[in-house]
């Protein structure tokens, strides 16, 4: 089974739904599946127990780059210098990052195929 | 006239939760004390109309831990000579369970899913013990109307039995004194 | 005429000292009560801050085998009932006990270390407790433990309120004890990702209403007072008066607080009203305040709810910067530091809230206490799960 099959299984259980085909790669954790902040921290135990593989809820995935929130956001906000580096750094996205965005926001862009790459990578990285 | 309820599901028995549930994604939060709680209240409320303000309080017993992971978390915590250490604990023990766990422990779960999936948002309590101690929360209340009462049993065999009851504030017999899984069935 | 319904005398243990004197001290003086967890060996742990209860400026010691929340019922029990004149005035018939209290305690070590453990054996309940204190101090009526979390001891205060407003002869025993300061649920917090990861001065980590608020810290005590009427109540012995209770539920979700406040604004009104008085009549609220990203923006949002444009002027405090966070004692003690404001007629600064968050547009007092006529205190507290609770007190000069 492919990487990407294994942990779009590895999700059924914390939306509790039955097959795959409702979890689409392209399906917005958040906007599309319903993720909220526990779904979250069920998928990095999850995660960590089937691939060992530690994740972190204060890190955003996207398009294989892991983006630490604390370090982004100025009182909740983007902080506005940061926006054209990030549109560069991940050039999918870069018309739907824009200045003053939250971070539910930018969170509500990552996909179930971003973080299975990022998965995919730290398996991959590993000695 | 107060009216009840009572439901029993053997120890491996299946509750019906997820005929009674909005979201089927909020199936991973229950155990079988809270889908028992939400299964015997919405059978005992179906075709009634409840006013959302309608007091709720419920009442559990003895919190079940074996059900939760207990000896996958003793198995990753110990040293080789087979006693607690903090250390493996910290590395392996406490990473072993879900986190959903915490979830199910809480004695308050039972309660706030039901009003979640029946919208209630009124007047609550969640007293552990099954004796008539969870009374004298729901008597102190201003609302005429009808209330829900319920409790929750876990046997040790993991079989479940509730109860849920409609009763007026002047029907709740404060004097009663004993299971108050029988208190409030004497009304079904 | 309706009797009026008091609090009377203290029990403390708190994580800023025990015993009515310690802890008014330390409320006053804005003690820290959060540092590095010591009751269990933490120090591997990815978070090991707590606020321990302390006696004397020690942390309360304890075995694993012990449930902490049990000997600080004990300790508060034995610094409030024994010489309490109000108390020992009622006939044991009609002295009742509500507590809350929060889930039992588990010796995890214990467990671990049997080689063919039975699991009950490890647990501790704390109605065995509760059961002891009532036969030790004479407890004759109805006695419950709330297990609501954190509103559990807020709702044994509001129900012994309205039982005493209308049987005016009880006295009852009301308040919370818990501790939640033990690996197994310890563990249970973090795996919620409630817990504060600060990394600086332990004694900073929670933080209410700041800009940089991170997570809970938990803490333990107990808090106990007797609610009785005027009909029975010792004059030197009330703190306060009790004049509404009120609680609802979100039915929102299970993770998180309605953002919109609805029901947490709705129960506080429902204890304004039921104190028969106005919004307005508030002079200030004690919130819950947890330091948590999403309580504060939810408190905010009910007390415009409440207050409407006054809800930027009425001054707010959480204890919790000092105390941490009591679980399923938090509503006890912390009603016991609103009584404590209002004898003082003070609103003190919240603990570690060095830059206030702008964009709740609440008024939280930092540097000097803020003396000002305080009638009435509005004491709100949320459970995880969406519980709520609201007391109003008001000044007995």
């Amino acid at each position: 089974m492919d990487h990407l099959t294994r942990f779009r299984e590895l999700l059924l259980p914390v939306f509790s739904l039955d097959s795959i085909e409702e979890i689409q790669p392209e399906a917005s954790l958040v906007a599309d599946l319903g993720a909220d902040s526990l779904d979250f921290v069920e998928i990095v135990y999850m995660v960590e127990k089937e691939f060992s593989v530690k994740l972190s809820t204060k890190t955003i995935y996207l398009e294989g780059r892991e983006l630490r929130t604390d370090e982004m956001f100025l009182e909740g906000v983007l902080d506005p210098g940061k926006v054209e580096g990030l549109r560069e750094m991940l050039p999918r996205y870069a018309d739907k990052i824009r200045p003053g965005m939250g971070r539910a926001e930018l969170f509500g862009l990552v996909t179930v195929k971003d973080l299975a790459e990022v998965v995919r990578q730290r398996i991959a990285a590993k000695p | 006239m107060a009216t009840a309820r009572r439901e029993s599901w053997g120890s491996t028995e299946p509750i019906a939760l997820k005929e009674y549930l909005r979201l089927k994604k909020w199936a991973k939060y229950y155990d079988r004390r809270s889908a028992g709680a939400l299964v015997v209240l919405a059978r005992l409320l179906a075709g009634r109309q409840i006013d959302p303000r309608t007091p709720i309080h419920w009442a559990l017993g003895d919190l079940e831990f074996q059900d939760y992971g207990l000896e996958t978390i003793r198995e990753k915590s110990r040293d080789e000579a087979g006693t607690w250490s903090s250390e493996r604990f910290a590395r392996e023990g406490m990473h072993s369970v879900s986190p959903l766990t915490q979830f199910k422990v809480l004695y308050n779960m039972p309660l706030c899913l039901a009003a979640m999936e029946l919208d209630l948002v009124g007047e609550n309590s969640v007293t552990h013990g099954l004796d008539e101690g969870m009374l004298v929360s729901a008597v102190a209340t201003a609302w005429e109307g009808d209330m829900i009462l319920g409790a929750t049993r876990c046997r040790a065999d993991g079989g479940i039995d509730c109860v849920a009851a409609l009763a007026r504030r002047d029907e709740i017999p404060l004097d009663r004194r004993g299971d108050i899984l029988e208190i409030l069935g004497e009304w079904t | 005429m309706t009797e009026r319904v008091f609090l009377c005398g203290a029990g403390v243990v708190s994580p800023i000292g025990s015993g009515w004197d310690e802890f008014r001290q330390g409320v006053l003086e804005g003690r820290h009560g959060c540092a590095r967890l010591t009751v269990f060996d933490g120090t591997l742990l990815p978070v090991h801050l707590a606020a321990e209860a302390r006696a004397n400026a020690k942390v309360i010691p304890s075995a694993d085998r012990d449930d902490r929340k049990s000997i600080f019922l004990a300790m508060a029990a034995s610094q409030i009932l024994p010489t309490h004149r109000g108390w020992n005035a009622v006939a044991p018939a009609l002295r009742w006990a509500l507590l809350g209290g929060g889930i039992e305690h588990f010796d995890l070590a214990g467990y671990t270390s049997d080689p063919d453990p039975d699991w009950r054996l490890y647990q501790r309940h704390l109605r065995v407790a509760v059961e002891e204190l009532c036969s030790t101090y004479g407890v004759g009526g109805m006695r419950s433990v709330n297990v609501s979390a954190c509103v559990g001891a807020t709702q044994a205060m509001g129900v012994a309120f309205r039982h005493v407003r209308a049987n005016p002869d009880l006295a009852i025993l009301a308040g919370g004890t818990d501790s939640m300061l033990s690996p197994l649920h310890y563990m249970g917090f973090h795996h919620l990702g409630a817990l504060s990861e600060w990394n600086g001065d332990p004694a900073l980590a929670c933080r209410p209403f700041d800009a940089d608020r991170c997570g809970i810290v938990l803490g333990e005590g107990a808090g106990l007072t007797v609610v009785q009427s005027d009909r029975t109540a010792h004059p030197s012995e009330i703190l306060a008066e009790i004049v509404g209770y009120g609680t609802t539920l979100d039915a929102h979700m299970v993770t998180d607080p309605d953002p919109e406040g609805t029901q947490l604004a709705r129960c506080a009104l429902d204890a304004i009203a039921d104190a028969k008085i106005r919004p307005e009549d508030v002079d200030c609220v004690h919130l819950h305040g947890t330091g948590t990203p999403k309580n504060e923006p939810a408190e905010a949002a009910a007390m415009r709810r409440i207050f409407g444009s006054r809800a930027s002027e009425v001054p707010v405090f959480s204890l919790k910067g000092q105390v941490g966070h009591l679980v399923g004692a938090c509503g006890a003690v912390e009603t016991l530091a609103a009584a404590l404001c209002l004898r003082e007629q003070v609103v003190l600064p919240t603990v570690n809230c060095m830059r206030v968050d702008q964009s709740l547009g609440l008024r939280v007092v930092q540097g000097e206490p803020l003396a000002m006529p305080l009638r009435h205190i509005l004491k709100l507290n949320a459970a995880f799960g969406g519980q709520n609770a609201a007391l109003v007190l008001r000044r007995v000069p």
